[in-house]
């Protein structure tokens, strides 16, 4: 883990007591289901099926708040709220405005990974 | 090693849980309900962590599973959201506790702890079990069977059939005043009137006309005439609680009605006549106030032709066990804790060593309380307050008079929220007590501790004042400050 990541990803790093080796293994792991997640969501949505975007987007949260809990991650609550009241315009809207940063995200959990080991 | 099942479909939160758990615990995961379930029927687990959104049912659904299975097994929930309307309902089905994610290695350590902590000691087979069938009933505090105790169930059958006055004598939360429900209950003038009157809760003019009743205009305020509670009882029993906390003047009129029973209104020239018997009740010295000219000689030899002397709990530590089912089963039924099983041999053990300057009342304050807070089927130690469980310091049960300084007066408003939410029966008693004790602080504070200077601006005796002092354990450093004993 590189410094800069050390500290991009410090309050997760100190979540986990400091192990790096730990936050690396489990970016690997999210960095492989999130992508899948995502793509699930984005299919919710284009189907307007409102129940699925909300259980979907809450475990796409649960996923990533191990390394980010502001940002994109807090949005997606905005996204089950909305979700939930079965509001499909304020979905895609806020899908849409989310899902770069989502990827963005991913992307350097992935790179987190990948400096493992 | 303890077995603990963590539930979820994030398998780096897997990861995380069988890392940061491998030093206390074997971890078993499951990424659905359905495999989680599984492994609880195969297991015998200590602690569970379980996500409240899984992908074949919620969790909460799978916690009531769980229960059916053991209903001793902790189990913790783990949701993105801490304050969801989910996790406050897993909370009132009984959850052990809840973590919120992302999940931090310290915390969830300690928690998974504390509860296979928990797990291990309520394990044991339970000292008192709570019961399910209580049967109503207002004679809770004549609950013993220990020698002082039966001598207080003997005299009330001796003497509740005379008509005399009684004083019953005993400290603060021994059941003064079921003694004299118990005189009249068995009395012949039961089918009569039954009144109390707290002679230290209303300053000494606004006593008498309680008392006494008073005519119109015989004082400021008085715009009808009132009839008091000598008038209002005839034929009945009247409790005098507190019988200490008189002035002379209203120790007089007493004394008359218990010579001649007859007496005038406050204002009024008639004299009245009524038929009373005076049950009376104090935990003060009454000889010493004698002594101390501060009560009149013959009033105290009219009331304690009979006394009936109240033990402390300390002095009967068997009849505990007796009072602590007793209130269990109570507290079961009220707080609505079906899954409640009892209390483990430890725990009873404490409350059996304790000295219980509250008596009675505090024991069952204390039992209320344990069964309030305890989230596991038996209570065990560790929800006992700190001064029963011989800790120094923690986050265990408050004192409802608590020990602090005169700022104290400001949680007024928590006490009786707090005495609300645990279903209290004795609000009043417990928030004028709290009042009481702010009120001579501040006061005291303000005279330098000048007690007599305190005494005039209180609006009591001298001897009431420093009656209260020593209830309620306040050390006065006579011009300088004023502190509590307790702390």
């Amino acid at each position: 883990m590189t410094e800069e990541q050390k500290e991009r990803f410090a309050e997760a790093l100190h979540r986990v007591a400091g192990d790096c080796e730990l936050l690396s293994a489990m970016a690997a792991m999210v960095a492989e289901d999130a992508p899948e997640v995502l793509s699930d969501l984005r299919r919710y949505v284009e189907a307007n099926e409102m129940k699925d975007v909300a259980a979907t987007a809450h475990k796409l949260k649960g996923m990533l708040s191990t390394f980010e809990t502001s940002g994109p991650v807090l949005d997606l609550e905005e996204l089950i709220v909305s979700a939930k009241k079965k509001q499909t315009q304020d979905v895609a809207s806020s899908f849409k405005s989310l899902e770069g940063e989502i990827e963005k995200l991913i992307d350097q959990v992935l790179s987190l990974a990948s400096k493992s080991a | 090693m303890p077995k603990v099942l963590v539930v979820d479909d994030d398998r780096s939160i897997h990861l995380l849980t069988e890392k940061a758990l491998a030093p206390i615990a074997d971890v078993f995961t499951a990424d659905t309900a359905e495999r989680g379930l599984a492994l609880v029927r195969k297991h015998e687990f200590d602690a569970v962590l379980l996500d409240i959104v899984l992908p074949d049912r919620n969790g909460l659904a799978m916690y009531c599973e769980i229960r059916e299975h053991d209903r001793r097994l902790p189990v913790i929930f783990m949701t993105i959201e801490a304050t969801s309307q989910t996790a406050i309902e897993a909370m009132q089905l009984g959850a052990f506790d809840y973590l919120a994610k992302p999940l931090s290695v310290d915390p969830l350590r300690d928690l998974v702890e504390k509860a296979i902590d928990q797990r291990k000691i309520s394990s044991v087979p339970v000292a008192i079990a709570a019961e399910d069938d209580v049967a109503d009933g207002s004679g809770e505090l004549f609950i013993g069977r220990s020698g002082p105790m039966l001598d207080v169930f003997k005299a009330i059958g001796r003497v509740s059939k005379q008509d005399v006055p009684v004083l019953v004598r005993g400290d603060s939360g021994t059941g003064k005043e079921l003694v004299a429900r118990a005189l009249y209950q068995y009395s012949h003038r039961r089918d009569e009137p039954f009144l109390a009157v707290n002679c230290a809760a209303l300053p000494d003019n606004l006593l008498e006309s309680e008392l006494f009743g008073h005519e119109k205009g015989a004082f400021t305020g008085a715009e009808t005439r009132r009839i008091g509670k000598f008038e209002q009882c005839n034929g009945g029993t009247l409790f005098l609680d507190e019988i200490g906390d008189m002035a002379p003047s209203v120790q007089a009129k007493v004394l008359r009605v218990l010579q001649d029973q007859r007496f005038e209104r406050v204002g009024g020239n008639n004299e009245l006549k009524t038929d009373v018997r005076i049950i009376a009740a104090t935990n003060r010295p009454l000889e010493q106030m004698v002594k101390d000219g501060e009560y009149r000689e013959d009033l105290l030899y009219r009331l304690n032709g009979v006394t009936i002397d109240l033990p402390p709990l300390r002095d009967r530590p068997g009849d505990v066990p007796m009072l602590v089912q007793h209130f269990l089963n109570r507290a079961k039924r009220d707080l609505n804790k079906p899954d409640l099983e009892g209390i483990s041999p430890e725990t009873l053990d404490l409350l059996v060593k304790y000295d219980w300057p509250g008596n009675v009342r505090q024991l069952r304050a204390v039992i209320r309380r344990c069964v309030l807070d305890s989230v596991m089927p038996v209570i065990v130690p560790n929800v006992l307050p700190n001064e029963i469980a011989g800790r120094r310091s923690g986050t265990s049960t408050q004192p409802a008079v608590e020990n602090t300084s005169e700022a104290a007066g400001s949680k007024l408003p928590s006490l009786i929220d707090r005495l609300l939410a645990e279903k209290s029966t004795n609000v009043y008693a417990e928030a004028v007590e709290y009042m009481e004790r702010y009120v001579l602080l501040r006061v005291l504070s303000a005279t330098g501790g000048n007690q007599s200077q305190a005494a005039e601006v209180l609006g009591i005796t001298r001897g009431k004042l420093r009656d209260r002092i020593s209830s309620y354990k306040i050390v006065v450093e006579s011009g300088v400050s004023i502190k509590d004993s307790d702390k």
